[in-house]
């Protein structure tokens, strides 16, 4: 991605910035009158969508995470695309394969059609429930952006980004993604049951004559202005320093760690995660109309940033140990600055 | 640096590292007043009291000089100072971030409006509640023992202990001898008229003798006379008269009745 020059920079590129940012704000309302109760989501998909991060997306089914991704998709005009992921799901099937064309004089050449993962958002459904080889095919296209079929390099469109749901209920039958592989997601984002009264608002929206839909309101040169911008925003560097640490607080190896890493943690996560709260706290500070990354932005993204990259060991998966909370244990405990002297 | 946000920025440092410096000023003060308070209590056993409390006063001197300097070596500089500062306000680093982008000269594209909300900030600055109260409580519990200290070295009086007394003086002696001297006269004089009231009284008049000894309490003229006629040779007569006629003189003053009357008997 180019950087922005900072001659290009000036009341008209900071007047573009913040209407691009209230741009935003109302891609968060047109995909919130389509979807009820679940706008931390909202927030968390458009942070990871600034930084072309991919997610995770865990729920059961039926609470909206297709209508989610729609939405969204509809209301930046990106390309839409879902893959149902079965057990007989092949790689050819998600990433295209190459068809015997005829042409006029009769000879037959071999055209790349692409799959389905050609497209701007890609919600992967169940993908825990594809083959290995078929995960790897998607994971690959994921890290590189881009596919390989006989040879050909074929780029995939920008802005490019995976929604893969897991279906936490059936795991029989399923290939749970290794650990290296679920590192490769920006942000692991669960899904919550709505309450009650966010039901009845669902009943009311969707069971009636009209059923909502988001409109267009921005559209893709921007947003991509938007993923350049967030790039930018500036890191004090205690901010950065206390995100390392919050990292390493969770590889039970280090020094200093809470007993409870040391006793329930196999491992914890990598420079993967701190690179990923970083610039997740980056785009949440523009979503928020800042410009420089805060405290309480690393501290808010811990859990989604880093709870898919810490494993527990048996001990942890025995005592029914959640990783969330030994991530606010640690949040909560972590000293915010190291060298301020006693008594202030 | 606008104005408003050097001005800010340089105010809360002087602020915070004033206080600072007073928390270790107080702390090393302290110690050092304890410390040397338990130096007085042993000087004063060989009688240096004047002079031990000029040290001692000396040394907290010192402490305190100490203090100041050790708390200047943990004062704080402007990024730390901002920090805290972002902390206490809750406004998102707001100044810390300035500072590094103050600090390469506002180089990068959204610098300028980093810097821009600090300036915004500072100009209208939220109060502030200067973190006093560790200090005051410091300084609380160290003024309490160094004037516990002082008291203990000022108005205490020597110990009884003192070691350059080894003997309880006489007028201690004789004080607390007078109570038992009382009583061995006094057991005397009984002891004296008990005898003579057994050796020249018949024993009728003896009870009458006895009572009238105990009612009045006039031992001091009886053990005299006594005395006087148990000096010579044996009891001559005249005196022997004389103290029978003076016991019964007493006696008929007790009842108005002659010896030879029924109480007597």
């Amino acid at each position: 991605m180019n950087r922005i020059k900072k001659e290009n920079t000036g009341t008209e590129f900071i007047m573009n910035i913040r209407d691009k940012i209230e741009g935003l704000r109302r891609v968060r309302e047109q995909i919130t009158s389509v979807i009820v109760g679940q706008d931390e989501v909202i927030d968390l998909i458009l942070i990871a969508l600034l930084c072309e991060g991919h997610i995770l997306l865990e729920g059961v089914p039926g609470l909206g995470k297709t209508m989610m991704v729609r939405a969204l998709a509809d209301s930046l005009t990106l390309q839409y695309s879902r893959i149902q992921f079965t057990p007989d799901l092949l790689p050819a099937d998600v990433i295209g394969t190459s068809i015997a064309i005829q042409d006029e004089r009769g000879n037959f050449n071999l055209q790349f059609e692409p799959g389905p993962i050609f497209a701007n958002l890609v919600l992967g459904d169940e993908i825990n429930r594809a083959s290995p080889k078929t995960q790897s095919a998607l994971l690959e296209a994921m890290q590189e952006q881009a596919i390989t079929v006989r040879g050909v390099r074929h780029l995939l469109p920008r802005p490019f980004q995976v929604l893969a749901t897991q279906n936490p209920l059936e795991m029989e039958g399923t290939y749970p993604l290794p650990e290296a592989q679920i590192d490769r997601f920006f942000f692991k984002i669960l899904i919550k049951q709505p309450s009650e009264a966010e039901l009845v608002s669902i009943i009311d929206r969707t069971m009636g004559a009209a059923v909502p839909s988001a409109k267009a309101v921005l559209d893709v040169e921007e947003l991509r202005s938007l993923q350049q911008v967030v790039r930018e925003v500036v890191v004090p560097p205690h901010v950065a320093s206390f995100a390392a640490r919050l990292v390493l607080s969770t590889q039970p190896e280090q020094e200093n760690v809470s007993p409870q890493i040391r006793q329930f943690v196999r491992y914890g996560a990598g420079p993967r995660g701190a690179q990923a709260l970083i610039l997740a706290g980056k785009a949440k500070a523009l979503t928020m109309g800042r410009f420089n990354v805060s405290m309480d932005d690393v501290q808010q993204l811990a859990c989604p940033a880093l709870r898919h990259r810490i494993a527990l060991n048996f001990d942890g998966q025995s005592e029914g140990i959640r990783v969330d909370d030994l991530l606010q244990n640690i949040v909560n405990s972590l000293p915010i600055d190291l060298n301020r002297p006693t008594g202030i | 640096m606008s104005y408003f946000l050097n001005r800010f920025l340089k105010d809360s440092r002087r602020r915070l590292n004033q206080i600072i410096i007073a928390i270790h000023w107080i702390k090393v003060t302290g110690w050092v007043g304890a410390a040397g308070a338990v130096v007085i209590l042993a000087a004063r056993a060989f009688g240096w009291t004047v002079a031990a409390l000029g040290i001692w006063l000396i040394l907290i001197a010192i402490g305190g000089l100490v203090g100041v300097v050790m708390g200047w070596r943990y004062r704080l500089d402007m990024s730390a100072a901002a920090r805290w500062v972002d902390d206490y306000q809750r406004n998102a680093e707001a100044y810390s971030a300035a500072l590094v982008c103050l600090g390469r000269n506002c180089s990068e594209p959204l610098d300028e409006l980093v810097v821009e909300r600090a300036e915004i900030l500072a100009g209208n600055p939220s109060a502030i509640r200067w973190p006093t109260r560790y200090l005051i409580r410091k300084a609380a519990i160290t003024g309490g023992l160094l004037l516990g200290a002082l008291v203990i070295v000022l108005w205490n009086p020597p110990p009884a202990w003192n070691l350059s007394r080894y003997i309880i003086p006489s007028q201690t002696t004789d004080s607390v001898l007078d109570i038992p001297r009382q009583n061995i006269d006094r057991l005397e004089q009984q002891r004296i008229t008990r005898e003579l009231a057994l050796q020249y009284f018949p024993k009728d008049v003896k009870q009458t003798f006895y009572r009238f000894i105990w009612k009045n309490r006039n031992l001091p003229d009886f053990r005299r006379t006594a005395e006087a006629a148990l000096t010579r040779n044996g009891v001559p007569s005249e005196y022997d008269d004389f103290v029978r006629a003076y016991f019964l003189e007493l006696s008929r003053e007790i009842k108005g009745n002659s010896p030879e009357s029924e109480d007597l008997k």
